[in-house]
């Protein structure tokens, strides 16, 4: 019985993402405002066609990991702009790279992108990714991802929130000629 | 063409097989290509008269009738040899003997490159005079008409193949050959003792006299028969429990010899077991049938279970050759249990779907067995772990693998799975109307057939998967190439002819006597029986069809040249071949699902570093699969005959009066239990 | 109407609804976690999309990388055209035996295994011996479940199946002990398709992949190929699953085109029904851990096996 009350609930009850002035004040209008505008992009830019996400961890702190995951939740839903993530860079028509580029990761790195089908953009997720952050000029360290593999966009921040990457995505999207 | 024709040319097959045995001594290096040569001729020859027989309606050739027609007084002309033995094909010995001449025609062609390569190991002389003979012993057996021809026939197949397995010299290979040796003898004193039983002692009486006498015989005396009967075939044909020799016989046999004896030799237990059953005797006892049917089900569960587990490559041939036996000799029973059940539509498909599955078993296990045997030469080892990445480097063979492969499995549109549609349609149909106990029968035996067929998909998706597929496991097969066509032809003929043979099996069927099965007011395209109609040739072009037009779509719809070669994805740490699966993981969830009859044992071994470091040096797995059946039914026999033979050893005690008392005393015997 | 139009309007109802089966589990399944959840239709901008990227082949692979998509896809397609889905009497209707419908099933199957182990990968050679082993332990469950059918309905062609019920009314009705082969019909399509308990499409972590692990190494319009075939896999399964649990009509050589137009909008609310309940169920339930999968295959090959013991005992009485 508890299972058809939760069941209920959830399926016909508020949306988490849906209705947001009923629990949130004005906050999230811009990541939903950013969100359908990746949607319109998109819908333009790929003749209205979907968006796979392929994360990199090229050595972060998993701070980022933790905004990306959150880009999944009930709250963000991301997947109702028609992006989502999946397992494997071949099926991937973007990677999320994310951490300053460690020896130990830029082979990977770099398998990842060889491996992913063209056209495929890389966005650069976190200060670390886009410069190296503080672990700039370490011995460890190759140094930002451009230093690896070709990026489209930097999205700065340590980390990022959820609507930055998105409004990054957008940003990818945007100058991207493909 | 004309009956003396025919027996001309069954006489040049028989003749032909004789030569290329003595051929094969000449001295000289062409010797080999000579005897291999005519050993095909005649086998061809064999082929076509088999085949005319097989087709013709109620052919009947009898060899010294033919050859020298009665006089017109009608007195025949008395065979001069062999005691007046009439030897002869009629349109049942005919199928099996165009069967084992198709196969023995490609053996042949595949004998010369590959005992060529294996001179170092392989005598070629023997070999060939040895084959030669193993041959002639099975045209003997499908020619004899008699219990002494028979037998002297299956006595020579039997002593030829003991040589045959012999001939590697491993000490494994003799291990192999004395346990053939063994059953194989055991098998033909049953099957001896069983025909006399049912001749009453006759030695040279015809089958057809035979079948005259049997009504009359008491009850006691042909079950004795039929126990002993069943034993022989049953051994012979290496159902589940008298299957511990087969394994060992066929890995460590020649691979001609392997496919020989899987693709023609093997099929005349079905022969022999069939000529007695139907031919010979009025009706069998329904607890014999049962067993029959129960024996080729275990067999077939339990040869499947083994060959998915197999890691070397000839072995899991070998069980899915068990596989394949227990599966007609199911179709057997369950054909002769539906005629006592009076299911007569189910008797006739059930029957012919065991003779179809007879001939496409020669084909597709013959031609594994070559294929394995370029397999073997390429990569240097037997073990399917060391194989690999064969499909990139050998795509044509590859290619006439996977057929085999797929049509081993039970796959449209190749030949088995004709055979297995007719027996499942058949039984699907004869639920309706079948007696209650036909009924619980037919059920277990769906189930039965159904499981056999998923998991014979998984071994043989398994052989084909790791032996040729994803990155070479060893240097050798990294560094393989295309085997020479001669070498390769075989396998591809063979592959070919599965493929044709499904897709007119209709037509096969109906010409060999199914007219129920194979009807021919449907043009002969449609296999009809039980309710349910299949159409092959149909079947195909709508595959074809469906493949075709995906292609043209692919390219209509995107573009073919946007592609690129890379690496498989590693997930960031290089691949190495030691990473892919190999064939002992790809199988463990069926070893763990069936782990209470499998008992297989696994023990990993860790080195570590130093005694009190943690860290590992090596580690090594052995997996274990006991043989039940060896440790429970075969070494308790074998200790106990060791155990008797030594009380035996006793009476040898090298004094010649006691074994002169010895003889007075059975002498004495003898006489009291004869008066 | 003519039998060869029937299969064409099935064929092309069946390959344009194929990529809304998989969109509307996810959507239903998003609204069951609270999501608001993509649209239902983006599998078809998905497939488009991979249609026209670039197509990376792994360099370990050999001609069977290549064969996969197509035998995969082929093996759809040919259930797609033969099963009654949309229509009955097809001009294929003759070719729906059960044996071979079982049959090009496992062959589609054992191309996909094939194509898995191709790459060389470690997860390819996971998948594919799980999804090896699931294809072969379902396959006795198939073959009774299937003449279980047969014997209450007279007819060895799925189609014949169908067509049976569809003139009778319901076929469940007429023969309740057909529950039970109904059922294990069901488990075979969740087996069959990826689903809960035995596998989670959604997942991202290897190590409990089935199907998703054999597809790890295509792109672009193979992986296209491949995604597509598995939504019309699905798709075949629920409409079949469908078929013979609620009796709508379904087009016959006899239809008008009203009864034409109205069949194939009862394919779409069939296929709404069927998605919604297995997100409903996806949901509720846990993917088991693989080596207990076998608790599942037994269950439903002792369902089917009780299911023809009834329909067999039916007989009798």
């Amino acid at each position: 019985m508890t299972l058809l009350r939760l069941l209920n609930l959830l399926f016909f009850g508020p949306k988490v993402t849906a209705p947001q002035q009923n629990f949130m004040e004005v906050k999230d209008v811009a990541f939903e405002a950013v969100g359908q505008e990746v949607k319109t992009v998109i819908q333009k830019l790929y003749g209205g066609r979907s968006l796979r996400i392929r994360a990199v961890d090229a050595g972060s702190s998993n701070a980022e990991e933790i905004e990306l995951t959150a880009l999944n939740n009930a709250y963000y839903d991301i997947e109702r702009f028609g992006l989502s993530f999946i397992a494997s860079p071949r099926h991937a028509d973007i990677l999320f790279v994310t951490g300053p580029v460690t020896r130990n990761l830029e082979r990977a790195l770099k398998t990842t992108y060889e491996a992913a089908p063209q056209p495929c953009l890389v966005v650069a997720i976190g200060d670390g990714a886009c410069t190296g952050g503080i672990w700039k000029d370490s011995y460890a360290v190759v140094g930002p991802v451009e230093a690896v593999i070709p990026v489209h966009v930097r999205i700065p921040g340590d980390p990022p929130s959820p609507t930055t990457i998105l409004r990054g995505v957008l940003h990818a999207l945007q100058s991207a000629r493909i | 063409m004309s009956m003396s024709t025919l027996a001309i040319a069954l006489v040049i097959s028989v003749v032909g097989t004789l030569v290329a045995g003595l051929v094969a001594f000449w001295p000289d290096p062409r010797a080999h290509r000579a005897s291999n040569i005519l050993l095909a001729v005649s086998a061809a020859c064999g082929a076509i008269v088999g085949i005319l027989i097989a087709t013709g309606d109620g052919l009947l050739l009898v060899l010294p009738e033919a050859l020298y027609p009665a006089a017109a007084d009608g007195s025949a002309h008395v065979w001069p040899l062999f005691y007046g033995m009439v030897f002869g094909l009629d349109r049942f010995s005919a199928i099996f003997y165009s069967l084992m001449s198709v196969v023995t025609l490609l053996v042949a062609i595949y004998a010369i490159p590959y005992y060529e390569d294996h001179a170092e190991t392989y005598s070629k002389p023997g070999a060939n005079a040895l084959t030669a003979l193993f041959v002639l012993g099975m045209q003997g057996v499908l020619l004899s008409t008699n219990i002494f021809g028979f037998m002297t026939f299956w006595e020579i197949i039997s002593v030829t193949s003991f040589f045959l397995i012999m001939a590697g010299g491993s000490i494994a290979s003799r291990k192999a050959g004395f346990l053939f040796l063994i059953v194989t003898h055991l098998g033909a004193g049953a099957i001896m003792s069983g025909l006399f039983l049912l001749s009453g002692g006759a030695l040279l009486s015809d089958f057809s006299v035979i079948a005259l006498i049997t009504p009359e015989l008491p009850q006691a005396t042909l079950y004795a028969a039929l126990v002993l009967l069943l034993f022989g075939f049953g051994s012979k044909a290496g159902l589940v429990p008298f299957h511990v020799w087969l394994p060992e016989a066929y890995s460590e046999a020649p691979v001609p010899v392997s496919a020989l004896m899987s693709g023609a030799g093997v099929n005349l237990t079905v022969y022999g077991f069939l000529r007695v059953l139907l031919f010979m005797l009025p009706g069998v006892p329904m607890w014999f049938v049962l067993t029959v049917v129960i024996l080729g089900v275990i067999s077939a569960m339990v040869g499947v279970l083994y060959a998915v587990l197999e890691r070397d490559v000839k072995r899991l041939l070998a069980y899915a050759s068990i596989e394949t036996m227990g599966l007609i000799f199911a179709m057997i029973g369950v054909g002769l249990l539906a005629g006592q059940e009076g299911s007569t539509d189910l008797t006739q498909a059930a029957l012919y779907a065991a003779l179809f599955m007879v001939a496409a078993h020669a084909l597709f296990m013959s031609g594994l067995f070559l294929a394995s045997g370029i397999m073997i030469a390429t990569v240097h080892s037997r073990r399917l772990e060391a194989m690999g990445g064969l499909a990139k480097r050998l795509p044509l063979f590859s290619g006439a693998v996977c057929v085999l492969a797929l049509s081993a499995a039970l796959m449209p549109p190749f030949a088995p799975f004709m055979a297995e549609w007719s027996f499942l349609q058949a039984v699907v149909g004869a639920l309706t109307e079948a007696t209650p106990m036909l009924k619980v029968a037919l059920a277990v035996i769906m189930a039965a057939v159904g499981f056999v067929a998923g998991l014979a998909l998984f071994a043989m998706v398994k052989l084909y998967a790791i032996g040729f597929l994803a990155n070479p496991r060893s240097d050798e097969a990294a560094a393989a190439i295309e085997p020479k066509p001669i070498f390769m032809l075989p396998v591809v003929v063979l592959a070919a002819l599965g493929l044709l043979l499904g897709l007119f099996s209709p037509l096969v069927l109906n010409r060999i006597g199914a007219v129920d099965l194979a009807p021919a007011d449907l043009d002969m395209q449609v296999l009809a029986t039980g309710g349910g109609e299949l159409a092959p040739l149909t079947l195909f072009l709508v595959m074809a069809g469906i493949l075709l037009a995906l292609f043209l779509l692919r390219r209509l719809l995107s573009d073919v040249t946007f592609e690129r070669n890379y690496q498989t994805w590693d997930c960031g740490q290089p691949t190495t071949p030691r990473m892919e699966y190999t064939a002992t993981a790809f199988s463990a969830p069926i070893r763990y699902f069936f782990r209470f009859f499998l008992r297989a044992q696994k023990v990993v071994t860790s080195t570590p570093l130093t005694p009190n470091n943690p860290w590992v040096a090596s580690r090594t797995m052995s997996l274990l699969v006991s043989q039940v059946w060896y440790d429970r039914l075969y070494a308790p026999i074998g200790s106990g005959l060791t155990r008797l033979s030594g009380l035996v050893g006793r009476l040898q005690n090298g004094s010649v009066q006691f074994y002169i008392s010895l003889i007075l005393l059975a002498l004495l015997v003898t006489l009291i239990v004869a008066l | 109407m003519n039998p060869i139009v029937l299969t064409i309007i099935q064929i092309v109802v069946v390959l344009l609804i194929a990529p809304l089966s998989v969109g509307l589990t996810r959507f239903f399944k998003a609204r069951f976690q609270g999501r608001h959840g993509a649209v239902p239709w983006l599998p078809y901008l998905t497939y488009a999309t991979m249609l026209k990227k670039e197509n990376v082949i792994s360099s370990s692979g050999s001609w069977m990388l290549r064969a996969t998509p197509y035998a995969v896809l082929g093996s759809a397609l040919f259930l797609a055209l033969v099963l009654p889905l949309v229509a009955t009497g097809g001009v294929l209707a003759a070719s729906s035996n059960f044996i071979v419908v079982a049959a090009v099933l496992a062959l589609g199957s054992a191309f996909l295994v094939m194509g898995g182990l191709d790459t060389g990968s470690a997860f390819g050679g996971m998948g594919s011996s799980r999804e090896m082993t699931i294809v072969s332990l379902l396959e006795p469950t198939i073959i009774l479940t299937f003449a279980a059918f047969a014997l209450a309905t007279g007819s060895s062609a799925v189609d014949g199946m169908i067509a049976g019920s569809q003139m009778a009314g319901e076929l469940l009705i007429t023969a309740p002990y057909l529950s039970l082969s109904l059922l294990a019909l069901m488990l075979v399509a969740l087996a069959e398709n990826a689903r809960y308990p035995v596998d989670d499409e959604a997942t991202h972590l290897e190590l409990t992949m089935v199907r998703e692990a054999m597809i790890l190494d295509y792109s672009g319009p193979y992986l296209a190929m491949m995604e597509y075939a598995a939504a019309l896999k699905f798709t075949v399964f629920a409409l079949l699953v469908a078929n013979f649990a609620m009796p709508t009509p379904l087009i016959m050589t006899s239809s008008t085109l009203l009864e034409v137009l109205l069949a194939i909008g009862a394919t779409f609310v069939k296929l709404g029904v069927v998605m919604f309940a297995v997100a409903l169920l996806e949901s509720t339930i846990a993917k088991m851990r693989f080596y207990r999968v076998q608790e599942f295959l037994t269950g439903a090959f002792f369902m089917a096996l009780t299911g023809l013991a009834l329909a067999l005992l039916s007989q009798l009485l």
